[in-house]
C-alpha cells in the first residue's frame, strides 16, 4: 500500500462512496472521452496514489484493446436474401410500414414454416460452380452495393416457392403409438428459410407417407439404393449395446407430397436423386416383394443360442449374429401404412462404431463396424450380404472400423501403435492399449467384402476415408489419434480433416498429394467426432462435428468444394454453417436434410431440408416433434 | 423532413427504381447497406451463433423497416438500429427456452489457420470469451457497443434505451465485471496449466531426480 493510501481517510474499498469507486468510474469515463478537466486532474491525482487503482485503470484499457482484438465475424452471404425476402413478405402482407407488431418474424420464431417466398438469390447463388457470372450484380456477402439496383427484384414481384428437382427425404419418428415409424415426403418445392406463415407452402411432413414401424428405438437407419430394405441400428448406451436388423420397406408408391403448389416455373429436368430415400426405381416395380430380400427365419430367436460370425477364428466372445423371429405382420404391397414389420437381426449386442453403417452402391451388401459390449474387445468391420441371415465379420484385429465403401470394395480404418520402438506397427487394440499410453496414428486399407482380405494400396496416415462418389478427392482425417477408454476406440486427437486426391491405381505405399484443409478445430475444444457425405456431383461435403460436451449434439455445414484442387471454395463455403443438428444427416443432388435437436428454441426436433436449384435454394421441415425425442434422418 | 433524406446514399436509384419502390424501401435497403455487417456482428457476439445472429439481423432490419417513421432524427440512425437490435437480442433472451445447449465451438473450414494464429486465439480469445459470457447481458451489451462498435455518450444511450447517466454507469460496471471475470479466467487456467505441468513431470517416488 502507497503512502498516500495510508494517509487517506477515506480509503476503504468497500465504500461504494470511496474515491475508490469514484476512480474506477472516472477511469471508465476516461476511456469514452467523457472526462471533464477538473475530474481528470482528481483522478491522475488519485491514480498517482493508489496503485490498485491504476491497476485497474490500466485493466479497463488493456480490456478494451482485447476485445477491439476480437475477429469481426463475417454475416453470412444468403443474409441479405433472407431479409429481402422477409421485407417482400412484409409488404405483401399488408402489415407493412403501418405495423406496429411486436413479434419478430425470424422463422426460428415461428412454430413451423408455412410461407410461400421465391428464394431466388443468394443462397442458391452461393452455390453454383465457381466462374458462374451473377447476372443480378448482387453481391452475395456484401449487402446491395450502392449500383446493384433494387436487390428486391431479384426476388420478383410476386414471390413464389421455389420449384426444385423433386426427390424424397425419408426420416424416423416417434409415433402417437409409442412405435416408430419410417416417414417419406416428396420435396419439390421448398420455402425461403425465413418465410412468415402463408397458407400455401405446408410443413413437409403434411404430405408424408408413413412406409414402416417397429418398436427399437432407432439410433440411425440406412437404406439400400433400391428402397427394398432399410439397416435400422439400434439406439444403445456403451453398456447396453443394441442389435441392428433390417427391415423390408413396402413397395407400393408413394404419392408425392402435396407439396407447395410452385408458382414459378416447374422443374423441367426432375432429379431422380433423392436425399437418401427411396429412389424412382423403387416405385417402379410393386409387385415385387420385399422378402426376396430379406429372410427373416423361424428358426431361430432372440433366445436362441447364438451363432458365432462364420469367419471369426477368435475364442473372446463375440457379438452375436441371430436371426429373430418376425413380428406377426404382413408387408403392405399397395398400401405402405405402418406396420410391425418382419425384423431380421443381422448382428446383436454389440455398439457401432467408426463411420456409420452404409450399403454398397449396388445394394448387395451392408458394411458397418461394431464392437461387443462384452468384453474388452475393440472394433471390427462387419459385412451382411442381402439373403443372408447374419453377418460376418471381416477384421480380426478389434481394431478396425467401417469408413466409407469405394465401388464394391469396403474402405476401413485402423489405429496403429505408433511406439517408437515398433518396428513394425501393428494394430493397436484398445485391450492392449492402456488409457494415456502413446498416441496411436491411423492407416486405412481396402477389403474385398467377398473374400475378407485386404487388397490394394494401404493408406498411412489416413483416418476414416470418405470417398466423392467420381473418386477423385476424398476426405479423411490426418493426426493422431487417442483412445477412448470408455467407447474402447479411438478419437481424433491433433489433427485436421483435410481433402486430398484418392489414388487412381494401386501403389506400393500412398503419399498424401497436397491434402487441403477442410476443418481444423480450435486448439483449445476437443474435437471428437464428425460425419462427412459427398453430395453426388462431389462438389459439395456435407461435414457434422460432434459437441464437445456432448457427442450426441452437433453441428452441420455445407462446404462447397472445388473440383479443379481439392481446396474448400471460400468465396461460396459454407453455404449452411454450423447449424445444430443430431447425428446422422443426408445429402443428395441439391438438397441436404438433417434433424434439429430437441429442444432448441423450446421446440421439438424437426426435419430441416435445404434444396437448390441453380442459383436458387430454400428450405423446408416438419412441424417439431411432440416430444423430446430425436428424429432421425434415413440415410 | 423524411429520415430517408439523409439516409439514403443512393437517391438516384431511389428516384430511378421500379415504380413500386418506395422511400422506405430504399430507406432500409441503404440502411442495410451500411450497417447489416455491424448489426450482425454485434448480434453474434451477443448470443454466438451463427445462425441464430443471422436471424436476428433479419429480423432487426424488419422491425426498422415497420418503425421506419419513429426515426425522427435521421443522423441517429445508427444509434436507432443498434437499439432495436438491442431489443431483439434481449427478446431472444428471455424468449429462450433451451433445453440442451449447444456451446459454441469455432472449427474453421478451409486453409488451416497459422500455429501463430492458434495460439494467439487459443491465448487471447478463450479466456476473453467466457468472461464475456460470465457478465450480465446488459453489461455485455454496453461493453460490446462501447468498445468494439464505438458507439458513445448519447448513441450508446440511445442504443441501451437508458438515460445517458445509466449508459456511463452500467458502462463502468460492464468493466469492472470483466477485468473481475477475466481476471478469475486467467487464474483458473494458469492453475490448470500449473497442474498438468506437474503431471507431466511427476514420477514415481524414489525415481525423481537425475537418477544418480
Amino acid at each position: 500500500m502507497t503512502e498516500g493510501r495510508r494517509n487517506d481517510p477515506l480509503l476503504r474499498h468497500n465504500d461504494p462512496q470511496s474515491p475508490h469507486e469514484r476512480a474506477r468510474g472516472l477511469a471508465s469515463d476516461r476511456l469514452d472521452g467523457s472526462l471533464t478537466a477538473t475530474d481528470a486532474i482528481w483522478l491522475d491525482d488519485h491514480l498517482h496514489a493508489c496503485d490498485d487503482c491504476r491497476a485497474v485503470a490500466a485493466a479497463y484499457a488493456d480490456d478494451r484493446e482485447l476485445l477491439r482484438s476480437l475477429p469481426a465475424p463475417q454475416p453470412p452471404r444468403d443474409l441479405w436474401a433472407r431479409t429481402s425476402v422477409a421485407l417482400d413478405r412484409e409488404r405483401a402482407s399488408g402489415h407493412g410500414l403501418a405495423s406496429r407488431r411486436g413479434g419478430g418474424i425470424g422463422w426460428r420464431a415461428l412454430p413451423a414454416i408455412v410461407a410461400v417466398v421465391l428464394v431466388a438469390v443468394v443462397v442458391g447463388r452461393s452455390l453454383i460452380p465457381s466462374g458462374t457470372p451473377d447476372a443480378t450484380g448482387i453481391g452475395l456477402s456484401s449487402p446491395p452495393p450502392a449500383s446493384s439496383g433494387n436487390p428486391a427484384s431479384t426476388v420478383g414481384a410476386g414471390a413464389t416457392p421455389l420449384a426444385v428437382d423433386p426427390g424424397d427425404v425419408a426420416w424416423v419418428n416417434h409415433a402417437a403409438d409409442g412405435r416408430y415409424t419410417m416417414n417419406i415426403a416428396n420435396v419439390a418445392a421448398v420455402c425461403p428459410s425465413d418465410a412468415a406463415p402463408a397458407p400455401d407452402c405446408a410443413p413437409l411432413d403434411q404430405g408424408a407417407k408413413q412406409l414402416v414401424s417397429f418398436d427399437s428405438q432407432p439410433g440411425s437407419v440406412v437404406l439400400d439404393p433400391d428402397a427394398l430394405q432399410a439397416a435400422v441400428v439400434e439406439s444403445s448406451a456403451s453398456t447396453t449395446g443394441g442389435k441392428i436388423f433390417v427391415v423390408p420397406i413396402a413397395r407400393a408408391t408413394p404419392k408425392p407430397s402435396p407439396s407447395p403448389t410452385p408458382t414459378a416455373e416447374p422443374s423441367v429436368e426432375p432429379s431422380p436423386s433423392p436425399v437418401a430415400s427411396p429412389s424412382p426405381a423403387a416405385t417402379d416395380s410393386p409387385s415385387a416383394s420385399p422378402s426376396a430380400t430379406v429372410h427373416p427365419t423361424a428358426a431361430g430367436s432372440s433366445e436362441s443360442p447364438s451363432v458365432p460370425p462364420t469367419s471369426s477364428p477368435e475364442s473372446s466372445p463375440l457379438p452375436t449374429a441371430t436371426p429373430e423371429t418376425p413380428p406377426p405382420s404382413a408387408i403392405p404391397s399397395d398400401t405402405p401404412a405402418p406396420t410391425a414389420a418382419a425384423m431380421l437381426a443381422i448382428i446383436k449386442d454389440v455398439i457401432v462404431v467408426g463411420g456409420d453403417a452404409a450399403y454398397s452402391p449396388d445394394g448387395d451388401w451392408l458394411a458397418f463396424s461394431a464392437r461387443p459390449v462384452a468384453g474388452n474387445d475393440g472394433p471390427d468391420v462387419y459385412v451382411w450380404h442381402t439373403g443372408d441371415d447374419q453377418a460376418r465379420v471381416l477384421t480380426k484385429d478389434h481394431a478396425s472400423v467401417f469408413s466409407s465403401w469405394v465401388g464394391d470394395r469396403i474402405l476401413a480404418s485402423r489405429a496403429v501403435d505408433m511406439a517408437p520402438d515398433a518396428a513394425s506397427p501393428d494394430a493397436a487394440s484398445p485391450d492392449a492399449a492402456s488409457p494415456g499410453a502413446s498416441g496411436h496414428v491411423p492407416t486405412s486399407f481396402l477389403i474385398d467384402p467377398s473374400s475378407g482380405k485386404e487388397v490394394g494400396t494401404r493408406l498411412d496416415g489416413v483416418w476414416r476415408p470418405v470417398v466423392d462418389p467420381s473418386g477423385h478427392w476424398m476426405v479423411y482425417w490426418t493426426g493422431t489419434l487417442i483412445l477412448d477408454p470408455v467407447a474402447r476406440t479411438w478419437a481424433p486427437d491433433e489433427g485436421r480433416l483435410v481433402v486430398d486426391r484418392w489414388p487412381a491405381a494401386d501403389t506400393d505405399t500412398f503419399t498424401p498429394d497436397d491434402p487441403q484443409s477442410l476443418l481444423t478445430p480450435k486448439a483449445d475444444v476437443p474435437f471428437k467426432d464428425w460425419e462427412v457425405r459427398w453430395d453426388p456431383t462431389g462438389r459439395f461435403i456435407g461435414v457434422w462435428v460432434a459437441d464437445p460436451l456432448d457427442p450426441a449434439l452437433g453441428r452441420l455445414s455445407l462446404v462447397a468444394i472445388d473440383r479443379s484442387n481439392g481446396h474448400v471454395d471460400a468465396g461460396r463455403t459454407p453455404v449452411l454453417r454450423d447449424a445444430p443438428a443430431l447425428p446422422g444427416f443426408a445429402i443428395g443432388d441439391g438438397r441436404i436434410a438433417w434433424a434439429s435437436p430437441p429442444g432448441q428454441d423450446g421446440e421439438g426436433s424437426r426435419l430441416l431440408v435445404l434444396a437448390w436449384k441453380g442459383p436458387d435454394a430454400g428450405r423446408t421441415r416438419t412441424e417439431p416433434a411432440s416430444s423430446l425425442e430425436d428424429i432421425i434422418v434415413v440415410r | 423532413m423524411h429520415p430517408t433524406g439523409q439516409i439514403v446514399l443512393t437517391g438516384d436509384r431511389a428516384m430511378t427504381g421500379t415504380p413500386e419502390r418506395t422511400a422506405a424501401d430504399a430507406f432500409i435497403e441503404d440502411l442495410f447497406a451500411r450497417h447489416q455487417g455491424e448489426i450482425y456482428a454485434y448480434l453474434y457476439r451477443m448470443v454466438r451463433d451463427p445462425e441464430l445472429a443471422a436471424d436476428m439481423t433479419q429480423d432487426a432490419f424488419i422491425k426498422a423497416y415497420r418503425n421506419h417513421a419513429s426515426l425522427t432524427e435521421p443522423a441517429h440512425a445508427r444509434a436507432w438500429l443498434y437499439q432495436i437490435a438491442h431489443r431483439v437480442a434481449l427478446d431472444e433472451f428471455r424468449r429462450r427456452k433451451i433445453v440442451r445447449f449447444m456451446p459454441w465451438t469455432g472449427e474453421s473450414y478451409g486453409s488451416a489457420p497459422s500455429a501463430e494464429h492458434l495460439a494467439m486465439d487459443a491465448r487471447l480469445s478463450a479466456p476473453l470469451q467466457r468472461a464475456l459470457d460470465k457478465i450480465p447481458e446488459r453489461q455485455r451489451a454496453a461493453l460490446l457497443l462501447a468498445e468494439i462498435h464505438d458507439l458513445t455518450g448519447v448513441e450508446l444511450a440511445a442504443a441501451l434505451g437508458v438515460s445517458h447517466v445509466a449508459a456511463r454507469a452500467l458502462l463502468t460496471r460492464a468493466r469492472e465485471s470483466l477485468r473481475q471475470a477475466l481476471a478469475a479466467e486467467r487464474a483458473a487456467e494458469a492453475a490448470a496449466e500449473a497442474e498438468a505441468v506437474s503431471a507431466a513431470h511427476g514420477l514415481p517416488p524414489g525415481r525423481s531426480g537425475s537418477g544418480r
